[in-house]
């Protein structure tokens, strides 16, 4: 479905991503993990085809995707609402959303219990908030691929827990594939996920049982 | 009173500001809320040199003011993208350019016999007719133009990232906004003045972002006051023989002062 082979990533002198290789199947879970700085994001952003690569390939599908950035880059001067956010992201949107369009950004926003701010300002909102808005953003078209870059990271805990349950329901029943780059595994793991460990290269890519292990033998993810 | 208006050169007048007002406003958000502010006013300035160029070489100036300016507005925006030049720079190191040599022109060109103050003002009441017919034209392409790419436009403005990732060419989009933004200021520029025309791309959604938590409220108040405030400018510049780029401009003004001192009100 997604396969990257030697891959290297340089900014000018710096060199981001060193000759990463490896592979995601339909349906896969993976979760990335790794220290500030190691490459996570520039891997994604190559993922999504924000980035091209410096040397190597990327084999990609052309399935369905959908995407979270880790900080959106957006312009926080613009008034706009949380529909209107939600609708940039479908598809073929029209000028205006049709009922039934309305009727499941409505669903979305109740499922991340911010069903009330509709059609509130996008700057009316926490930083949490707009979080929820931008991954009912990522996930409200049913795509296929859901690459999600530090997904929690604004999220209080409780909620957190709510959306990697979503995410494991999401996963369970349509078999979508999904990459979730995280700091922190705990809630976010099922036993079946694979698990990367990335620090300008691939150190770790296998089951989180045995990422368990690589871990006990003394390397940290965060 | 409103014996005016029967005259032909009044009714063009608000055929033009009309068109102009409402193609200004269709632009505003996209440009003004992306950071691009003073592309007009350097889009203007260059305008002016292409129409002296114009006067100079043949009769009808539009012919030449029109491929130079939306060529520099190419140029503005290629620079721009350069990653040594942020966009104010090179805003600024064209139309200032372009400003001087037409200064020159007007200077030592042979048979220049209009006045620069003229220009930097503007006259709608002496506007030819293929003015009007440009301002139309300025007007039809401006809606196709943004009803047909309006998601694409309102991500580019919002986020640029998820818009590349959308697969959205934001590059063509940019250019193609700054050569109909280019378009528009030379269509506009002698009618509405070289120091004024500007304004009109900036204050529709300067205004209408006082009134609106929606990017789609932004576009339609702006709209509604562009057209608000050109028919009222042109009614009352004529007969107090004011000039009509210059009144639409202090009124745009007064709107918005009045729009933030009703809000601070409001707020108390």
């Amino acid at each position: 479905m997604i396969e990257f082979k030697n891959v290297s990533v340089n900014f000018g002198d710096f060199q981001a991503l060193r000759n990463v290789s490896f592979h995601i199947k339909e349906g896969d879970f993976m979760h990335i993990v790794g220290p500030n700085g190691s490459g996570k994001t520039t891997l994604i952003r190559l993922l999504v085809g924000l980035l091209k690569p410096s040397e190597g390939t990327i084999v990609r599908s052309d399935a369905t995707m959908g995407y979270l950035p880790q900080k959106a880059n957006i312009n926080q001067k613009l008034p706009i609402t949380v529909s209107e956010v939600i609708y940039s992201g479908f598809a073929r949107p029209k000028l205006k959303p049709s009922k039934q369009d309305v009727a499941l950004i409505k669903a979305w926003l109740d499922k991340m219990e911010i069903g009330h701010l509709y059609d509130k300002s996008m700057s009316y909102l926490s930083g949490g908030q707009q979080q929820r808005v931008y991954i009912v953003r990522a996930l409200i078209s049913e795509p296929r691929v859901i690459v999600l870059d530090e997904p929690t990271s604004a999220l209080d805990p409780s909620f957190r827990e709510k959306f990697y349950l979503l995410l494991k329901e999401i996963h369970a029943k349509r078999g979508a594939t999904i990459v979730n780059v995280t700091h922190d595994l705990t809630d976010a793991v099922s036993v079946g996920d694979c698990t990367m460990y990335v620090d300008q290269e691939v150190r770790f890519c296998g089951s989180y049982r045995d990422f368990q292990t690589f871990e006990h033998e003394g390397h940290h993810h965060a | 009173m409103l014996d005016f208006l029967g005259y032909g050169f009044i009714q063009q007048a608000f055929l033009i500001g009309i068109a102009l007002g409402l193609a200004a406003a269709l632009l505003s958000p996209f440009i003004v809320l992306n950071h691009q502010a003073m592309i007009g006013d350097g889009l203007a300035h260059i305008s002016f040199t292409g129409i002296v160029l114009g006067i100079l070489l043949q009769g009808e100036p539009l012919l030449i003011a029109l491929p130079l300016v939306i060529g520099a507005s190419l140029l503005i925006k290629y620079l721009a993208n350069r990653k040594n030049i942020n966009g104010d720079a090179a805003i600024g190191i064209v139309s200032a350019t372009a400003f001087a040599i037409g200064l020159i022109l007007v200077k030592k060109g042979a048979g220049f016999n209009i006045s620069i103050e003229s220009m930097l003002v503007g006259n709608i009441f002496t506007a030819t007719t293929t003015e009007l017919i440009l301002s139309l034209i300025a007007l039809a392409v401006s809606a196709v133009f943004v009803i047909w790419n309006y998601r694409s436009l309102l991500l580019v403005t919002y986020d640029q990232d998820y818009a590349r990732f959308s697969k959205i060419k934001v590059a063509w989009l940019n250019y193609a906004l700054a050569a109909l933004t280019a378009f528009f200021i030379v269509t506009g520029v002698r009618t509405i003045g070289v120091l004024m025309i500007s304004a009109l791309t900036i204050f529709p959604s300067i205004f209408a972002s006082q009134w609106s938590v929606s990017f789609k409220g932004t576009l339609l108040i702006g709209l509604v006051s562009s057209l608000t405030v050109v028919i009222i400018g042109i009614f009352i510049a004529h007969p107090l023989g004011l000039p009509v780029g210059a009144t639409i401009v202090v009124l745009y003004a007064v709107a918005v002062l009045g729009g933030a001192l009703i809000k601070l009100i409001m707020r108390r």
